[in-house]
């Protein structure tokens, strides 16, 4: 459809860069793993800094899969996945930052644009919120098989299962920042805002996570980095389960403002 | 009526832009929608293609309900609209953009938009961004122009054109107009363009409207009248005094014969451009 | 054939290419029998309202210069031209009248303004 190829080429500067950042990250990971094979003690101090229960923690060690969940999973991809999500989302009906020099009068004049077409406004976000889905399942799914394929260069060996699974966890849990991005571009109409707003909202959430007992049954960073999945080796069904359904009343709200509001 | 508006209001926070204003613009006609700045143009044009909420009253376009979300997308699938933004998609090419509207309509002709192409002179390979302010207006036109809709509603469609691609979209809008029965509805402060093709007009002030008229009976009974007195002008209501002279518009012959009964010395009457008509129909109070 | 009107003249744009049309047959530029231009064609040479130009053609043929047959168009009607006379004498009478008007408000007489109007005639018959 003719909406789904329009949103495709404004998502792809985003896409590209976000994808650029994440392989690199992970490269960097693997390759890592040469010089911090058995520093399990200092990996365990870093993640005592994040939210992260103290069986899990306990549960590191020096093989190869636990160096990862501890460098990858539990760290750099806690701080870059959800972000992301967030700025593929940030567009709503505007195409925010699709051209990277965008101005504030390109942004209203495209609205207007989009406006004048015989489409539902619901149907504009749902089209854009589809495309962006793919751009996250990207994120979640390329460093985890990056890591499988290139984890023999560096002697070492990643299960293609655990690929997977750390994957549609990862996957699932963007949901909720992605549909918290489409909240926040229908109400902000300035790109700049709506970008610096949700960076400040993805910290506070992770000190307040931090801050709050680590013991709770269901916390966002946590579930985000596999965890359950690390310690027991079991997918968290529920998790998947309620980050789809809150993400999805998030975006029926989105929904309701897109309809209801001025332009 | 291909466009019906009834008792529309809109208030920004305090500010009341659009005051319950009513007027109709009948099927096929070209009718010009005129009113200072802040008068509320801009707001009633984006009411009707669906893109602001009127808080009160009701309008229709083509017998459709603008206020109807379903309804709303079938007014924009018949009508075209260029906003007083008339920007397209910055990112985009040319080509890419006209692709994009063009699978939205079945009606699309694309004669119109090859000859608007050559006519402006619109690059299609060129970034939308690149294109200068007036090219992005005449890209707008096009894309209005060429989907084969029933009716134009365009916002200052002249703005940042050359005397040139003026007279090229005045002259694409009467051909539609003659060879399809188009509606135009457009808003403009070039009141020349407005009376060389309109036969209708809409002039809005504060709000809501003070003339609705076809333009041939409002210059047929619109009036300027300047009277020269022995003593001291009299007060006369909406007139502008000057030591002995008067001068004032008057809308019906018999107005002339009560200002006759003034006795003045001498009594001058002329007709009226659509300047003047606009500039008495927007002054502060009028009596 | 038809030239552009004057927009911003009091005078109703359908009203000047109708006097453009009676010109045209007074001085035979148009003859009866022949056609005019197209609605159509008019408003996309003059740039103008098609309905205009049609409001023309319609007060034309209810005067009788022009007769507007199904389909076909408009033509330049028999006695074309004595119908456009007649509205050009309907014309002078109200110039004439206008400036009695205005003769009688300056304050002269019936008689002043006879003679007025009998030295210019004379005045200009001799330039």
């Amino acid at each position: 459809m003719i909406l789904l190829y329009k949103s495709w080429l404004e998502m792809r500067v985003r896409l590209a860069f976000g994808l650029g950042a994440i392989s690199a990250l992970c490269l960097v990971t693997i390759w890592d793993y040469q010089k911090l094979t058995h520093n399990v003690a200092r990996d365990k101090m870093m993640l005592m800094l994040l939210p992260f229960t103290q069986q899990a923690i306990d549960s590191v060690t020096a093989n190869y899969s636990s160096f990862i969940w501890a460098h990858w999973n539990a760290f750099n991809q806690l701080l870059l996945l959800p972000m992301l999500a967030m700025t593929i989302a940030s567009a709503g009906i505007l195409p925010n930052g699709a051209c990277l020099r965008e101005r504030g009068d390109q942004n209203s004049a495209a609205a207007a644009f989009m406006l004048s077409l015989p489409v539902r406004r619901h149907t504009l976000l749902l089209y854009r919120g589809a495309i962006g889905l793919l751009a996250l399942a990207i994120f979640a799914f390329v460093p985890q098989l990056m890591i499988v394929a290139l984890s023999p260069l560096v002697s070492a060996a990643y299960s293609f299962q655990d690929a997977l699974a750390y994957g549609a966890i990862s996957f699932a849990a963007m949901l909720i920042p992605y549909a918290l991005g489409l909240v926040v571009s229908s109400l902000i109409d300035d790109d700049m805002t709506s970008r610096l707003s949700s960076i400040f909202f993805l910290i506070a959430l992770l000190i307040l996570e931090r801050t709050i007992n680590p013991s709770q049954p269901f916390a966002y960073y946590r579930f985000l980095s596999g965890e359950a999945y690390f310690t027991t080796h079991e997918i968290l069904w529920i998790g998947m389960a309620a980050c789809t359904l809150l993400a999805a009343a998030i975006t029926w709200a989105a929904i309701q403002i897109v309809e209801r509001r001025d332009y | 009526m291909a466009i019906q508006v009834t008792g529309l209001k809109k208030s920004f926070g305090k500010v009341e832009a659009v005051r319950g204003l009513n007027f109709s613009v009948p099927a096929g006609s070209i009718c010009g929608f005129l009113g200072r700045n802040g008068a509320g143009k801009t707001t009633t044009l984006k009411m009707l293609q669906g893109m602001i909420h009127p808080d009160a009253g009701h309008a229709t376009i083509l017998g459709l309900n603008i206020a109807d979300p379903a309804q709303s997308v079938q007014i924009r699938q018949r009508a075209a609209f260029v906003t007083e933004e008339k920007g397209t998609l910055g990112y985009l090419k040319v080509s890419q953009v006209i692709k994009i509207t063009k699978a939205f309509y079945p009606n699309w002709s694309n004669e119109i938009e090859a000859k608007l192409l050559d006519t402006f002179e619109i690059p299609t390979d060129r970034r939308v961004s690149k294109l200068s302010k007036g090219g992005q207006t005449k890209l707008s036109l096009l894309l209005a122009l060429a989907r084969g809709a029933e009716m134009l509603i365009l916002d200052e469609p002249t703005e940042g054109l050359d005397p040139a691609a003026t007279e090229q979209l005045l002259q694409s809008l009467v051909v539609m107009s003659a060879e399809s029965q188009t509606t135009v509805f457009f808003s403009s402060h070039q009141l020349a363009e407005v009376e060389q093709i309109a036969d209708r007009v809409v002039i809005i002030d504060k709000g809501v409207t003070v003339v609705e008229d076809s333009l041939d009976d409002l210059k047929h009974n619109y009036r300027r009248v300047r009277l020269v007195f022995d003593a001291t002008a009299p007060a006369i209501p909406g007139a502008r005094i000057d030591g002995r002279t008067a001068s004032l518009l008057v809308r019906h012959d018999h107005a002339i014969d009560e200002l006759r009964a003034l006795k003045p010395a001498s009594l001058d009457i002329d007709s009226v451009s659509l300047k003047e008509i606009f500039l008495d129909s927007v002054k502060g109070d009028r009596s | 054939m038809l030239f552009r009107p004057n927009p911003g003249s009091g005078v109703p744009i359908y009203i000047q290419l109708m006097e453009q049309v009676r010109h045209a047959v007074e001085t035979g530029a148009l003859r009866e029998g022949e056609q005019l231009p197209g609605i159509r064609k008019v408003a996309e040479d003059l740039v103008i309202n098609p309905n205009t130009v049609a409001k023309a053609y319609r007060e034309l043929e209810h005067e009788g210069v022009v007769e507007l047959r199904q389909g076909a168009g408009a033509f330049i009607a028999a006695n074309g031209a004595g119908k456009a006379q007649l509205d050009r004498m309907r014309k002078a009478a109200a110039l004439i009248e206008n400036a009695i008007e205005k003769l009688t408000v300056m304050g002269l007489t019936e008689e002043e303004i006879r003679r007025l109007f009998e030295s210019r005639l004379t005045h200009s018959r001799n330039q």
